[in-house]
């Protein structure tokens, strides 16, 4: 049952009308729902995948109220046992295989781990970490331990947000899963409508850019350089589209139930630094990753004890820096491995990125000094527009290790694109053998105008549906018609799966 | 201690972390309204006021507080 299949459509009406209908028994509702979602999507049998729910569903659920009634070092060492036990059911059936081959791969060694392939268990790095920061929060006293079992199953399993995230915080979702909801049709007309424009970002714009990446990729050494560059830059409208799209779902569909779940993205594109762009892409991941492990790694004694060893040693500032740059490490290596721990997604997702901000953190009062040197007017659109580029060339880096599938892959690729840097032509004439009709750019053109537009509200602090609830009625209607009639006549049905659905 | 002394030497420690003599703190200021005050230096902050006002910030209130005047209360219900 993927987002994009009818029996979806079924199970969410299904869901919606027992909701509203049953009203006294809500929260029960949708955690059968949730359980009966989660085991129809997962590929792995009914009996293992009861287990992992109850395994930790019951971790966290003892867990966070014994954390509650201990003191002392229990209460380190009960935080600790959980939170290890989810960790380690996360890396056994995610990343063990993935991680044991890379080490293998990089020593040469020829131990053979495929035992510890498992079918995938989708969702778990979402859910996971959600049940971590739960019991984090107990442990902390910004929550109080559920003593209701449902709600803290519910709170896990909640079926929109299982399998793609968001990451979501028990203080955000308790209230909204606890209070019963009346049937409000504005609700559902909201939630309807976000979907839509979920389903149209994927199955219009995405899908249509999936086909130049996959063309190109697929047989790079037809293209140059531009071609490469052009094909990366559709890989980043994909990649956006995709994953915000099924974002847009998730929240659709949970709007229909009156609970609204936190959104992922803030207008990515239009950051003007690597820094800002990752606070603007996969949010809930971003501030989970930092509330929950770099913050505390950072001010913790011994990493502080290094900070005051290198401000005696080197000054002031190295003092402040040395912290901060020891918890980003451990904070991308874990990035990285929560992207599937493969050597290839090790660089793109954690290696690059890391490197990026910290070269962009060190040459600061570098470029502080082009600026003022040169007189550069840091207020005009003009700078901020290139500041935007150069964000997305930089992050480009990144995906195009991704696209190359492979790190050798990748080497190969870059030789490649630098021996054929203005090859023009072969882009061109290569863009009909790709397979898109004038029809499809058409569509992909108003795709990016929609995009942009959206975007823009998002970063204005507006969002598109707010500016639609302004505008006349009748513009309204013939709005959402049109973006429906383009997804049932457009929509690339079945193409692909939703990418994120990987991690 | 009152609020006026604990804004004293809030401004003191942001401004010699941040090298900007001109950060004025109000309750409502936040994170985005000072240049250099990113998840960069936030530790870097909450460690420079521990050490200038002698105690231990608790990681849950590191990590929820919204605003400076959310960070004055817990500095004053802590010096308590």
């Amino acid at each position: 049952m993927s987002l994009t299949s009818f029996s979806f459509f079924v199970f969410l009406l299904i869901t919606i009308i027992s909701f509203y209908v049953i009203s006294p028994a809500q929260k029960y509702i949708l955690l059968i729902a949730s359980l009966y979602f989660y085991i129809n999507v997962s590929p792995i049998s009914k009996m293992k995948m009861g287990l992992i729910i109850f395994f930790v569903g019951m971790v966290t659920y003892v867990g966070a109220i014994l954390i509650e009634k201990a003191n002392g070092v229990w209460k380190n060492l009960i935080l600790s046992g959980s939170v290890l036990s989810l960790v380690l059911v996360l890396f056994i059936f995610k990343y063990a295989y993935n991680v044991f081959f890379m080490f293998a791969e990089v020593f040469h060694s020829p131990a053979n781990f495929s035992w510890l392939k498992f079918l995938t268990v989708i969702g778990i790095s979402y859910y996971a970490l959600s049940a971590i920061g739960y019991m984090v929060d107990v442990f902390w006293g910004n929550e109080k331990a559920d003593r209701n079992i449902a709600e803290v199953f519910l709170f896990i399993f909640y079926f929109p947000q299982l399998i793609s995230g968001p990451l979501t915080r028990f203080g955000m979702m308790r209230p909204q899963i606890t209070e019963r909801r009346k049937f409000d049709l504005n609700n559902i007309f909201l939630g309807m409508r976000r979907m839509a424009w979920g389903y149209f970002k994927k199955l219009v714009i995405s899908e249509r850019f999936a086909v130049v990446v996959t063309a190109i990729y697929g047989n790079y050494s037809e293209y140059s350089f531009v071609g490469i560059i052009g094909a990366t830059l559709c890989y980043a409208v994909q990649l956006y589209t995709d994953f915000s799209g099924c974002m847009d779902i998730i929240m659709g569909a949970s709007l229909m139930f009156g609970i609204k779940l936190p959104e992922n993205f803030n207008a990515p594109f239009f950051s003007e630094t690597i820094q800002e762009f990752w606070q603007r892409w996969h949010i809930t991941l971003g501030t989970w990753f930092k509330d929950y492990l770099m913050f505390p790694l950072q001010k913790s004694k011994k990493i502080q004890l290094i900070g005051k060893w290198a401000k005696k040693k080197f000054g002031k500032k190295v003092g402040r820096k040395v912290p901060f740059y020891i918890s980003m490490l451990v904070l991308w290596f874990l990035i990285g491995l929560w992207h599937g721990g493969t050597g290839y997604y090790f660089i793109a997702s954690a290696g690059i990125p890391c490197v990026l901000l910290i070269l962009s953190d060190l040459c600061q009062p570098f470029f502080h000094l082009i600026v003022s040197k040169f007189h550069m007017n840091t207020k005009c659109i003009s700078w901020r527009w290139f500041r935007r580029i150069r964000t997305l060339l930089l992050i480009c880096i990144c995906w195009m290790v991704v696209c190359s599938n492979g790190t050798r892959r990748f080497a190969v690729l870059l030789k490649h694109a630098f021996s054929n840097l203005w090859n023009y032509t072969s882009f061109n004439s290569a863009l009909g053998v790709i397979g898109l009709t004038s029809l499809d750019l058409l569509l992909m053109v108003i795709g990016i105008c929609m995009l942009y537009l959206s975007d823009l509200c998002t970063y204005k602090g507006s969002s598109i549906f707010e500016v639609m609830d302004k505008q006349n009625y009748l513009f309204k209607i013939i709005l959402i018609y049109t973006e429906v009639i383009m997804i049932l006549m457009y929509g690339m049905v079945g193409s692909s799966p939703f990418i994120y659905f990987q991690f | 201690m009152t609020r006026e002394e604990v804004y004293e030497r809030l401004n003191k420690v942001f401004r010699e972390i941040l090298d900007d003599d001109t950060i004025e703190l109000f309750d409502e200021t936040v994170a985005d309204d000072v240049d250099g005050w990113d998840s960069f230096e936030h530790i870097n902050l909450v460690v420079g006021v521990e050490e200038e006002f002698g105690f231990k910030i608790p990681m849950g209130k590191v990590v929820t507080m919204k605003n400076v005047g959310e960070m004055v209360d817990i500095i004053l219900e802590m010096g308590k």
